[in-house]
């Protein structure tokens, strides 16, 4: 891979570590519904993320598309090896949003939660199985349609996306509404947080045992690994530092995602994909790759700036 | 009588979401442009009935938004999921167009989305503002590119070939390909007329019940005035973008016309009024025509004629009926807003537009008709282009997945049961929403100015 299709790859990969956080906070929110007691509780929980829902999800069409437009061999494979659980997929977020924008002006809360909690429930399972497939090489083949998201190592990857989601949701519902830091809610979180990182640890076993290509990466990489964890381990420690515990621990669910994401994307370089090598033909053209770099470089620095602006002045109480 | 295969099944399935999803994308347009104007009116001028307005079409905004984005984002999806061939060989070209749609178009829209809707009482005037006429401006830009990529389809440009694999070598090219702009223009326009009959159907279906409500009254006036500007414009864009058409996809006009062979004895194209388009005679049965109009239209003369159909062998033309018709029902349709709006003229003149209760009455049915116009024309161009999905170079045959039948069935299931589900839900709120009374929206001390 040329510097240019590196560059990409690491905006895309980006694009999909903003995408598991940033949705993964809003998916989190659904998950954590039956959990919040209070009726109150729960309508300041979905309108703490209504007004960032979308823009939330274009993350992930960002970086599908920027997929399409770099790697179009890739994006083709992947997307038809599991088509009926993308469709699925689609077709929950699509309730997903729905819900939140026509969630005000019917007065069916309960069955607008329940909605929000279901959706939310299936499709991190669904994104957790189809990410675990990809991480273990399926995929790749022009077959349509042969990823097996049951394969219990893609169940455990399911489950670690839920788990992870709630994780995020509930740091997120801690951060921006008061009434969820006190008492049985702090004691639940903790749960969470230890259940969510047994089913993680285990999954990362399972993951490295049933593709030993990643295995020996890792063994490979372990000096830029440690590097990477070293740079989260700071963040977390500034995080701490500059805010308070609130913001804190939702700051900390952050940085363990861009680092667990980040150190899977450092396995796979240079292929675009485990044990599927990056050859000319799954590269676009250089002109493509050129003008598609210039697009990025001009928009995402605005798209940073009025998202934070967005975020500093919406989330004034 | 039916028997469907994989392209069928994906084209099916395509189309059912493009013709879903453009009617929140035509409103999303068309009502985003109208909440920026008054925005800005009722900042400006500080009137009270502006705001209102703001406020009665609001949520409307906000339900049909989130229907559009979400609909959108399946068919981004459903690119690489149904068109492996093409999305495989024309990525570096399509796949760059729509990563530009959304790092310039889509976090804008939703980003300041999320402030005009959240952020009313939280961020300045002059910032609010800002937020509608950007959510404005993204819902243009997004158009701007996924048209562009949609025409470079359909009259591709500034590309080479390396094997199977379509290479940008001009961008300004492959942009400003020879269809993109009449088509942007023409989409537009449509979305504006569509959304201003729903806006006046509304307004004049309030004023049935109450004819001295003062922002209903606005309401309609301003539709009125919007449809008087644009439906003579967009007519005349149409027949540009028809000219355009028959320089770059004859046979496309040709089936919108019908028109399956010269006829040496008659002189000039007629206008096929009304016709069932037999394929299997290649000709026309049941015909009602007007002598010469055709030609009059296509090639601004009273004798020329455009190629016929059966200047391309069979498999290289689209299906006749369909386009012949969805293009006759966008025309009747266009000229049926046309009278309209010089019947609303002439009630202005004279001075009883919100008191003719028979216009009124008639104004209620048109809710739909800018909608209607938009799902034909939308027919006529994507049927009409068949059977390429890169006009010219690629069919959509050799370009779609190769998914057994009973996948595509179970998908098509799926998709159809939810987007059936949110139409109910989405029609049932807007009759909700629209209830509410107009005047009812007008408080004293919210002058927008605040």
């Amino acid at each position: 891979m040329d510097t240019l299709a590196t560059v990409l790859y690491i905006l895309i990969a980006l694009a999909l570590s903003i995408y598991f956080l940033l949705d993964g906070y809003t998916l989190g929110v659904g998950l954590n519904m039956p959990f919040l007691g209070h009726k109150q509780v729960r309508e300041h929980a979905i309108h703490s993320v209504t007004p960032f829902w979308d823009a939330n999800q274009t993350w992930l069409v960002f970086a599908v598309s920027a997929l399409y437009g770099a790697f179009p061999a890739l994006y083709s494979s992947i997307l038809p090896a599991f088509y009926i659980e993308i469709v699925v997929l689609l077709m929950l977020l699509f309730v997903r949003g729905i819900v939140f924008e026509f969630y005000e002006k019917f007065s069916r809360p309960a069955l607008f939660q329940a909605l929000l909690f279901l959706t939310a429930l299936i499709a991190a399972y669904l994104q957790g199985a189809i990410a675990t497939q990809i991480l273990m090489g399926q995929g790749l083949s022009d077959e349509p349609s042969h990823g097996d998201i049951w394969q219990y190592e893609s169940a455990l990857g399911g489950a670690v996306f839920i788990l992870g989601y709630a994780v995020l949701g509930s740091a997120w519902l801690r951060m921006t509404i008061s009434q969820t830091s006190a008492g049985k809610q702090s004691a639940y979180r903790l749960t969470l947080g230890i259940v969510a990182l047994l089913v993680l640890v285990l999954w990362i076993v399972v993951c490295l045992i049933k593709q030993p290509l990643l295995a020996s990466r890792v063994g490979e990489r372990g000096g830029i690994i440690a590097g990477l964890s070293a740079v989260g381990f700071v963040g977390a420690v500034l995080a701490r530092r500059l805010t308070n515990t609130r913001t804190a621990s939702f700051l900390w669910a952050a940085c363990s995602v861009m680092l667990l994401t980040s150190i899977v994307y450092v396995c796979i370089y240079p292929d675009l994909l485990i044990a599927s090598p990056a050859g000319e033909s799954a590269i676009a053209s250089h002109a493509s790759l050129m003008f598609l770099l210039i697009g990025l470089a001009i928009a995402l620095p605005l798209i940073l700036a009025y998202t934070l602006y967005s975020y500093r002045s919406l989330l004034k109480s | 009588m039916f028997s469907l295969d994989t392209l069928d099944l994906a084209r099916l399935q395509f189309a059912s979401t493009l013709l879903f999803h453009i009617i929140f994308l035509a409103l999303s347009i068309g009502l985003s442009t109208y909440l920026a104007f008054l925005r800005c009116m009722a900042a400006w001028k500080g009137d009270a009935i502006y705001m209102a307005l703001y406020h009665y079409w609001l949520p409307h905004f906000t339900a049909n938004y989130g229907a559009g984005v979400v609909s959108g984002v399946v068919m981004a999806f459903e690119l690489g999921l149904n068109w492996q061939g093409f999305t495989r060989a024309a990525g570096g070209i399509n796949g760059v167009l729509l990563s530009y749609e959304v790092v310039t178009a889509f976090f804008l829209e939703a980003t300041f989305f999320g402030l005009m809707i959240f952020g009313e009482g939280k961020i300045g005037t002059r910032m609010h503002c800002f937020s509608a006429i950007m959510v404005a401006v993204g819902a243009y830009l997004s158009s701007f590119w996924i048209l562009a990529s949609n025409s470079w389809m359909q009259t591709p440009a500034g590309y080479g070939r390396d094997g199977g694999t379509f290479i940008p070598v001009d961008w300004f090219q492959v942009i400003f390909n020879p269809s993109s702009i009449y088509r942007l223009v023409h989409m537009s326009l449509a979305a504006m007329i569509a959304t201003a009959f729903v806006v006046a159907s509304i307004a004049a279906w309030h004023l049935l019940k109450d004819r001295t409500d003062p922002v209903s009254r606005k309401m309609l006036s301003m539709a009125l005035w919007m449809l008087t500007f644009v439906v003579p414009l967009q007519i005349a864009a149409g027949d540009v973008h028809g000219l355009n058409t028959l320089e770059n996809q004859p046979v496309k006009v040709a089936a919108m016309e019908a028109y399956w062979e010269h006829k040496p004895e008659r002189g000039g194209m007629p206008m096929v009024v009304a016709a069932w388009p037999d394929s299997d005679s290649e000709s026309n049965r049941f015909v009602l025509e007007i002598p010469r109009l055709s030609s009059l239209y296509l090639t601004h003369s009273l004798t020329e004629k455009i190629q016929p159909l059966t200047d391309w062998p069979e498999a290289e033309r689209p299906n006749v009926p369909l386009v012949f018709w969805s293009f006759r029902l966008m025309v009747y349709i266009g000229f049926t807003m046309l009278g309209i709006v010089a019947v609303s003229l002439y009630l202005r003149h004279r001075r009883s537009l919100f008191d003719a209760r028979w216009f009124l009455r008639a104004m209620t049915l048109t809710l739909p008709v800018g909608l209607i116009a938009i799902e034909a024309g939308w027919i006529t161009t994507e049927a009409g282009r068949q059977p390429w999905i890169i006009y010219g170079e690629m069919t959509t045959r050799e370009a779609v997945t190769p998914y057994g039948t009973w996948q595509l069935i179970s998908s098509l299931a799926v998709l159809w049961t939810i987007y059936t589900l949110v139409s109910g839900a989405g029609t049932y709120l807007f009759f909700k929403l629209t209830r509410r009374s107009p005047r009812a929206m007008l408080t004293k001390d919210d002058n927008g100015t605040s």
